[in-house]
């Protein structure tokens, strides 16, 4: 048996074990439904331990932190339903095998062991990163095009910061122009999804099992 | 992990979807072994079907493995949304629409709470900040339903109590507090208080203080309204507003003549109430279309904005026309597959014409828009590389007259090669086969590919396949100039109808409705024929509103509820009306001196009362009255719509009783009853069967002139009457026809057999024909012939069973109903027995495009008997009206939505002489009982005639 199944069949493992003694357990039940699509306790508790792995942080199940949880999944399911629904062109698993690479370079030989910590596979780190990943492509492709900043914004930009740093010997305007504007596209850029979301989920209207968040 | 599965059970036993349907969703069976994405998966397929609200998986042991269990709870969907104790505003549908909760939807619990917290929004914008709304909700487990409840409890509604204005404004407070309207008062009469608050009181509030503010050109002032300031306190409101003034805005045009009206259509500022750079070009382009619509193909305009105080920008429209040409034509060359008729059918440019167009129609964008018109209409018939250019030529001895000359290079005609149909099945590709247009050998355009696109999935969209989808691809074909076309269509699942479900029926016989949706449990849910048992049930006449909605429309399951949830109309419906008929009408009871006819004003008063949905059958019983200086009337009428549940079959049952003193009729009371059926047997095609029994009276007390002057009705007289009327109406618009016909055979019999007093036959028979020819030119021709045959009984027709014609809508040489015999003393029609008219019209353009002309000819009488009939142009004597009357004419028409104002005047050059009386009421009274009446000629009894000119306003065509 490898780790993925190993790790994937720990928890199913804990509860049959526990029905053994006699008692039916629950095996897994919706949290949050988004229209006809449904996000499981399972997905939520997964994507907290796959988010504490990638953070380096304990690992800890409580209703707080499957709440939040829950909200990044089901941003992801109106995302993903967006870009579905807009054809574009989203990245595949191997972008997110690339990218792994760059994720396990700072555990070092502590990779598995922290995966061990966390009762995450590897499958399950790469599939959080592609849907990141797709989370990213969607949001460049359909608000970075629309975002423009202006000279007078990146300058008036440019003199905040230096007018915060009073003392700072800072480059010239002219050499700190593509940093400023890519920053401020950034902003923005994110500034039109975060109002894309609220919208999203004012239309598709969420239902919060609130029992799995108890 | 490892666990096999032993069973697997759902709890409670009895579900939404029967266990094989169950079993087929799960992905997983006993024998397999427990994982948890096998779990997930069945979660989300079952949830899917959008029968479940809920679903948890529990694990218990058993010998050999775990038992599986999925623990659910069954969903609803919202099938009823009831709100009660409203005080309007806002009335029921606006609360309605402010829930969100739409029907068909799955129910759930928090949307109910959300939806109140909308309601509340709607309710406090119309000053109703106290009401409390409590709901409840029933669940009906067979269907699913839940059905929604609403009780309000509405309160008091709040009053203005002042106003907060923030801002700079010029007027005084006082004078914009009188524009909104908010306090109490008798238009130009103020009253102590204000008003209560409603959300349309605001808003018109709002938008008179700006018009206000406004005024003198001050184009962007604004107001806003920040905050409504309620006091909980007092139950009123001090809305809290944000006015700014802004700069007067002038805008002038100089170098070409343009109304100050014009200029507020043609510069958008006025319009979006801002100045910014691309309205003033619009309003530049605006301009410049306009002149070159005038002829001043060259002008040219340009805007300058100046300011020429801190409080005043100025923007002037620099014009400059150039000299005013006139399109003289327009030719078209290198067309071979279409003819310069079609073509030119289809473009806006227009030469110059007398009167419509003096300098034609023309301009640079104009052209470009027609060139790009033509370019389609060949793309989409297959030429894919078809080049349309124009070039404007001067007239060299006359350089402001210019043709336009189009050239055209068709190229080659691309045709589809093959077409290949992958996806559906093998019925319904040979279905689709049948009515797609891009076919083996049919012209390939992506226009054609298109309209295939939809006709496949409307097929498929009609057939239970709401997701249905299409691909298309092209290759080239085998032979030069083919195109090998594949369509690829992906059915998706079939959806069918579980059940039909009808709510809101209060006193409607429900049979009455399910009649009419032909809707079966088990066919494939078809999106049109539900549209389609809507409108039978519109059709009834007996529903405000009816609303369709599929159970879960997202949801995946195979079969789904059907919901028509009808809210009946109004049972009684009142109607009054006061107004006066003004008209030439032909001797009336004010008018004695006047046999020819002359202008009559009769005041009237009208009142009716229908109650509908009569015993919940869907019928009407209405009793509609009239009461005038000329007439009274009642007409009391039962209608039977779709009767015996049969769409074009209408029955009605009256009863009439009318009292005229139109001098036809003279003083004569009818009492009528009869039956009616009508059956509309296609689209063009409707008949109708009657019997008709009347009796006609003199009424002795209102008979207050000698009996002489009207002798035939001297008798009373009883008709029964068995008839039917068949029209085939094929005319393209039954208001204002351009193209078509229209023919209509009416055949009556009066027998004793019948009740009738007298016995008679009654023949009409009419044919009308619409031909367009050059573009907009009408020609249209109409004749009609009627004839009555006595068959026994009385020894005369009856003067109420005669033809009485003549006027706007049959001869216009005559007033209304003034055509055929006369009493040779009295000099009043009396009517005939046979009548024949024909009227050929040409309908033209004449200026702009709601404003047309008419040139007439209209011939015809009525004559005293069919053997008399006659295309005699003479009269012989003063005795003698059975002669052709010839009138010709001119008129106008203005278009209007409800058809075409129509003034026309005609001269009748041989219109009809006779003898009669021509004095007055006081005259006529004056005369003894028993006298004869213009026996010999006097002063109050002369020769006399027709006008030759004659004059009608009317609405419609003539026919």
């Amino acid at each position: 048996m490898n780790l993925r199944a190993f790790i994937l069949t720990m928890p199913l493992t804990a509860v049959l074990f526990t029905v053994s003694t006699g008692r039916a357990e629950t095996v897994d039940r919706i949290a949050v439904s988004v229209g006809t699509q449904v996000i499981t306790e399972n997905s939520v508790v997964m994507d907290v331990r796959v988010s504490a792995f990638l953070e380096r942080v304990p690992v800890i199940i409580d209703a707080t932190t499957k709440r939040k949880a829950a909200d990044r999944l089901v941003d992801q399911v109106l995302i993903l339903r967006e870009a579905g629904e807009s054809h574009l062109v989203l990245p595949t698993t191997d972008h997110a095998v690339a990218i792994l690479e760059q994720v396990k370079a700072p555990y070092g030989a502590a990779y598995q062991a922290e995966m061990t910590r966390c009762g995450v596979s590897e499958g399950d780190v790469i599939a959080q990163l592609l849907a990141g990943l797709k989370e990213s492509t969607f949001t460049d492709l359909r608000f970075r095009p629309a975002v423009q900043v202006t000279e007078s914004e990146m300058r008036e930009y440019y003199d905040g910061l230096k007018a915060r740093q009073p003392g700072v010997d800072a480059p010239d305007f002219e050499s700190s122009r593509t940093q400023i504007e890519a920053l401020l596209t950034g902003q923005r850029v994110l500034e039109a999804l975060d109002e894309w979301l609220k919208t999203a989920r004012t239309a598709a209207r969420p239902n919060y099992r609130e029992r799995v968040f108890q | 992990m490892g666990q096999t599965i032993t069973r697997i059970d759902f709890s409670p036993a009895d579900q939404p979807l029967p266990r094989e349907e169950l079993d087929r969703l799960l992905p997983m069976h006993p024998g397999d072994t427990v994982t948890a994405g096998g779990v997930r998966e069945a979660i989300e397929k079952l949830y899917l079907t959008g029968r479940f609200a809920d679903v948890a998986v529990e694990a218990e042991p058993a010998a050999g493995g775990v038992i599986l269990i999925f623990n659910t709870e069954p969903t609803y969907f919202i099938s009823r949304v009831s709100i009660r104790g409203e005080n309007e505003p806002p009335n029921r549908n606006q609360l309605t629409t402010a829930s969100q909760l739409d029907l068909g939807m799955p129910f759930r619990e928090d949307a109910v709470e959300a939806a109140m917290a909308r309601m509340q929004e709607r309710l406090k914008a119309n000053g109703l900040f106290q009401t409390t709304i409590r709901y409840h909700v029933d669940l009906v487990d067979s269907t699913e339903e839940a059905s929604i409840y609403f009780d309000l409890d509405a309160g008091t509604r709040a009053k203005f109590d002042d106003i907060q204005m923030m801002g700079e404004f010029v007027q005084s407070k006082d004078s914009l507090v009188k524009k909104t309207g908010w306090r109490r008062g008798l238009r130009y009469v103020p009253l102590p208080g204000w008003k209560q608050v409603t959300d349309n009181r605001i808003q018109s509030g709002l938008e008179n203080l700006r018009r206000a503010l406004q005024k003198d050109d001050r184009l962007q002032a604004r107001v806003t309204l920040d905050d409504l300031g309620y006091d909980a306190a007092t139950n009123r409101i001090t809305p809290q507003l944000t006015i700014s003034s802004g700069p007067v805005i002038e805008v002038r045009a100089t170098g070409g003549k343009v109304s100050q009206g014009r200029l507020r259509q043609l510069i958008p500022v006025f319009q979006e109430r801002t100045v910014d750079r691309g309205l003033l070009l619009e309003g530049e382009a605006n301009l410049i279309d306009y002149f070159r619509s005038q002829g001043y193909f060259d002008t040219t305009v340009k805007h300058v904005q100046t300011q020429p105080a801190p409080d005043r920008t100025l923007i002037e429209y620099q014009i400059e026309r150039g000299e005013q040409h006139k399109l003289r034509g327009i030719s078209i060359a290198g067309n071979t597959y279409f003819d310069n008729a079609t073509l030119r059918e289809r473009m806006y440019i227009q030469p110059a014409t007398l009167l419509r167009f003096r300098s034609g129609r023309y301009s640079p964008r104009l052209l470009e828009q027609d060139l790009e018109t033509i370019r389609a209409l060949y793309r989409s018939n297959g030429f894919r590389k078809v080049e349309v250019t124009s070039k404007v030529v001067e007239n060299p001895l006359r350089h402001t007259d210019i043709t336009v000359n189009i050239q055209i290079v068709e190229g080659p005609q691309w045709i589809v090669g093959s077409l290949e149909l992958a996806g559906g099945s093998r019925e319904d590709l040979r279905y689709l086969r049948s009515i797609l247009r891009s076919t083996e050998g049919q012209p390939f355009s992506e226009a054609n590919i298109a309209a295939d696109r939809d006709t496949i999935l409307a097929y498929f969209y009609n057939n239970g396949y709401p997701d249905a989808g299409f691909n298309w691809t092209q290759s080239d074909g085998a032979d030069e100039g083919t195109v090998d076309v594949a369509y690829s269509l992906q059915t998706g699942a079939q959806q069918y109808i579980r059940g039909v479900l009808v709510r809101g029926l209060e006193t409607t016989d429900p049979a009455l409705v399910l009649d009419r949706i032909r809707l079966r449990d088990g066919d494939a849910l078809s999106q049109s024929q539900i549209g389609e048992s809507q409108q039978r049930l519109y059709d009834l006449g007996i529903f405000a509103r009816v609303q369709t909605a599929v159970q879960n429309p997202e949801g995946e399951e195979e079969s789904k509820y059907v919901l028509f949830y009808a809210d009946e109309a109004r049972k009684y419906s009142f109607n009054f009306g006061i107004g006066a008929q003004l008209a030439r009408i032909g001797g009336g009871g004010n008018t004695l001196n006047s046999p020819a006819g002359s202008t009559t004003f009769a005041p009237r008063v009208s009142l009716g009362l229908s109650r509908i949905n009569f015993m919940g059958l869907g019928h009407t019983i209405s009793l509609q009255t009239l009461a005038s200086t000329q007439q009274r009337r009642a007409l009391l009428n039962y209608l039977a719509p779709q009767f015996k549940g049969h769409e074009g079959l209408a029955l009605s049952v009256s009863a009439l009783f009318n009292d005229s003193r139109d001098v036809r009729t003279f003083a004569a009371r009818r009492w009528e009853g009869s039956v009616q059926l009508s059956r509309r047997f296609s689209k063009a095609n409707t008949g109708q069967f009657r019997f008709t029994f009347r009796r006609v009276t003199l009424d002795e007390s209102t008979l207050n002139i000698s009996r002489e002057l009207v002798p035939l009705l001297s008798q009373p007289v009883r008709v029964g009457l068995v008839g039917g009327t068949f029209f085939r109406d094929r005319r393209d618009d039954p208001v204002d026809s351009k193209r078509g016909t229209y023919n209509s055979v009416d055949l009556a019999l009066a027998s004793k057999a019948f009740g009738s007093q007298t016995s008679f036959s009654r023949m009409v028979l009419r044919n009308s024909t619409y031909h367009p020819f050059r573009r907009e030119l009408v020609l249209a021709r109409s004749v009609q012939f009627g004839y009555i045959q006595r068959l026994g009984g009385l020894a005369q027709i009856p003067l109420a069973e005669r033809f009485f014609a003549g006027g706007a809508s049959s001869q216009r040489a005559f007033p209304d109903n003034q055509a055929g015999p006369r009493d040779l003393r009295s000099g009043f029609p009396v009517g005939g027995t046979a009548l024949f008219f024909h009227s050929t019209e040409l309908r033209f353009p004449l200026i702009g495009d709601n404003l047309g002309g008419v040139l007439f000819h209209d011939m015809g009488n009525v004559y005293s008997d069919i053997s008399n009939l006659s295309f005699r142009v003479r009269q012989r004597n003063l005795q003698d009206f059975d002669y052709m009357v010839h009138g010709a004419g001119m008129g106008v028409r203005y278009r209007t939505p409800v058809g075409p104002i129509r003034i026309d005047l005609s001269y009748g050059a041989n219109s009809p002489r006779f003898f009669g009386f021509n004095g007055t009421l006081t005259e006529l009274l004056a005369i003894p009982p028993g006298t004869p009446l213009c026996q010999e000629a006097s002063a109050q009894c002369t020769n006399q005639r027709i006008s030759r000119f004659q004059f009608h306003f009317s609405l419609g065509q003539t026919f």
